[in-house]
């Protein structure tokens, strides 16, 4: 009696809200791959140095504009440099940003609809009102303009990013949090006397992660973006530095001679962002058992 | 009605108000002089104290902003660039045509392209149709705009040689501009338009259409379509935010003479004014844009409508 019911604690434990969701994102075959292509992707990034061909600043004037061949499968650019080269290390500056902007938009755009959603009344509408305000600039404006005030570089660039996104996710998580407030769980903290900061991180917010996680997986594709745009603008990552967009910014001049400058950085962004879109979608799928069609 | 729209009308006051703070405070902050920066290198320091006095930069931060407000509310007046010397309001209408050319010629091509292959997958559901065209959005999706406008420019200008490749000299310069963003945000509205459609067409009254012997065509396109469109229209109502975001990369890219490149000069040569002032144009066009998608929730939703009659 008393083994059988330990096995049947072991096997409720396993159908967990996570495993489970985990067990439905795992037959999604393209959610799948698209996890590989970005394991990938970070793969190549932290290890850009063993993995690079070519150093990625390593000029060689002898072999300009080289279209692709097998010593340089994506060919060179306007200084001799390796193309591939530059794209796997440009892929640590879009994976960072991407990133740490969207950690930042998180944990600020997460506590701002938190604080809103849990107390309500005149502090939810100060705050949302503002958060009204920035979203009545279109998002990739406001970064732009944000990014022109600070100096160019990759902390001011997270920063620009990241403020555009928070009004999103404040919303997100303000929108979970007054479905959970009302729970009877959340009402039998309070009488137990939990202080509410204790209620919001944690009973209120572990519970609005799944929202949080879609959302994170979809605004780090808007993310890497909005990056390699304010860099193709010359208001992110400055040259030398390989970044995607600034690639794509120093090839336009060659457009009309050299079309491989343009269509390899290019696609690079596109495979990063089409994995976490789908990754994403996948994400919603697996998380959200409501949108499963 | 009228009341629904004044009521909106209000609601966008305080948040245009809000933008104005925003964007001045932003700009407020950029380093560097105006005043030197309109008298060049090499001013003498009475000439810059006695510009920072005209311009009244001087003044606390407040005070600036209240000016700059008020300025903006009680006369339209944004400013004056520091490079041409002329009023910023100006400079920005003679180039807002443009970039409203190119905003309602890509939204009307990825309404219409967005809608119909939306609609066409979801009454189509799985088929190979459906597939491509949602791989193709999810691809669209994906694309950055300015990218997207770089390879047109490839494939459709130096390899075909059909279409120039930049400038703005005849209705031929606008087709690959108003292309890239228009099938940029089609991706996005197709994808809605097909989950709201699926949603919709699985509905009780869907199925007593069809039982009462209402014709296909009828019951996609007069029943399940009135009610799929609330989020698509939703959705393209943001877009037009997105395009005049994107507006700023394709002007740049193909080199169009609107409000969106002359915003990127005015950044590189730190007209402020100018930065300000384009901002706030795109954000308040970007509101009415709302406004009007607000209203149109009344035409397509009859009990928005009347929610409002009632009170």
């Amino acid at each position: 009696m008393t083994i059988l019911s330990a096995q049947n604690r072991k096997v409720n434990r396993k159908t967990g809200f996570w495993s489970d969701a985990w067990k439905r994102l795992r037959r999604n075959r393209a959610a799948m791959f698209s996890l590989v292509v970005l394991t990938l992707l970070v793969i190549s990034a932290v290890f850009a140095g063993a993995i690079a061909p070519y150093s990625y600043s390593a000029q060689d004037y002898d072999n300009l504009f080289q279209p692709p061949s097998p010593a340089h499968p994506f060919g060179t650019d306007n200084f001799g440099r390796d193309i591939l080269s530059r794209i796997i290390y440009g892929s640590r500056i879009s994976l960072l940003v991407g990133f740490s902007s969207i950690i930042t938009a998180i944990i600020a755009g997460g506590i701002l609809g938190a604080v809103s959603g849990y107390y309500g009344n005149k502090i939810d509408n100060s705050i949302m009102r503002v958060m009204d305000i920035l979203m009545a600039i279109p998002g990739m404006l406001l970064a732009i303009s944000l990014a022109a005030t600070l100096k160019p570089g990759l902390i001011n660039m997270v920063i620009a990013i990241a403020i555009a996104d928070i009004p999103g996710y404040s919303r997100v998580v303000r929108a979970s949090v007054l479905t959970i407030k009302g729970q009877e769980y959340i009402e039998a903290a309070q009488c137990i006397g939990a202080s509410d900061r204790r209620i919001i991180f944690r009973h209120v917010l572990p519970n609005c992660m799944a929202p949080i996680i879609v959302q994170a997986t979809l605004g780090m594709a808007g993310a890497i973006l909005s990056a390699s745009s304010l860099s193709f603008l010359g208001l992110g990552i400055q040259p030398p530095t390989p970044e995607w967009g600034s690639m794509l910014a120093s090839a336009r001049q060659y457009i009309r001679e050299y079309w491989h400058m343009t269509a390899f950085p290019g696609l690079a962004i596109v495979i990063t962002i089409f994995a976490l879109n789908i990754l994403g979608d996948g994400l919603r799928d697996a998380l959200d058992p409501r949108f499963r069609r | 009605m009228a009341r629904y729209i004044l009521h909106r009308l209000l609601m966008m006051a305080p948040v245009l108000l809000g933008v104005m703070v925003i964007v001045f405070t932003i700009m407020y902050m950029t380093p560097g002089d105006p005043a030197r920066m309109i008298l060049g290198e090499g001013a003498k320091p009475e000439a810059v104290a006695q510009v920072r006095g005209e311009l009244g930069l001087d003044d606390s931060y407040v005070v600036q902003l209240f000016r700059y407000v008020k300025n903006v509310i009680t006369r339209f007046d944004f400013g004056m660039s520091y490079n041409t010397r002329k009023p910023v309001i100006s400079e920005l209408l003679t180039r807002f045509p443009t970039t409203l050319k190119l905003a309602v010629l890509s939204v009307s091509i990825s309404v219409l392209l967005g809608v119909s292959t939306g609609i066409i997958s979801a009454t189509r559901q799985y088929s190979i149709f459906d597939k491509l065209a949602t791989s193709a959005a999810l691809i669209g999706v994906s694309m950055p705009t300015f990218w997207a406008g770089l390879m047109y420019v490839i494939i459709f200008s130096v390899f075909l040689g059909w279409l120039p490749a930049s400038g703005s000299y005849g209705w031929r310069y606008w087709i690959l501009p108003s292309f890239t963003l228009g099938t940029h945000s089609a991706a996005t509205i197709m994808r809605m338009t097909r989950s709201s459609m699926l949603e919709v067409i699985r509905q009780d009254y869907i199925r007593t259409a069809r039982a009462k012997g209402q014709k296909e065509w009828a019951v996609i396109l007069v029943h399940a379509m009135r009610n799929a469109m609330i989020p698509v229209v939703t959705v393209a109502g943001l877009q037009f935010g997105v395009l005049l975001g994107g507006s700023i990369l394709i002007e740049s890219v193909f080199a169009i003479p609107g409000t969106g490149k002359y915003i990127i000069d005015s950044i590189k040569s730190r007209d402020n004014p100018v930065v300000q002032g384009g901002v706030l144009l795109l954000a308040l066009s970007f509101s009415l844009v709302n406004l009007a998608v607000d209203i149109l929730y009344g035409f397509i939703d009859p009990r928005i409508k009347s929610r409002f009659k009632s009170e």
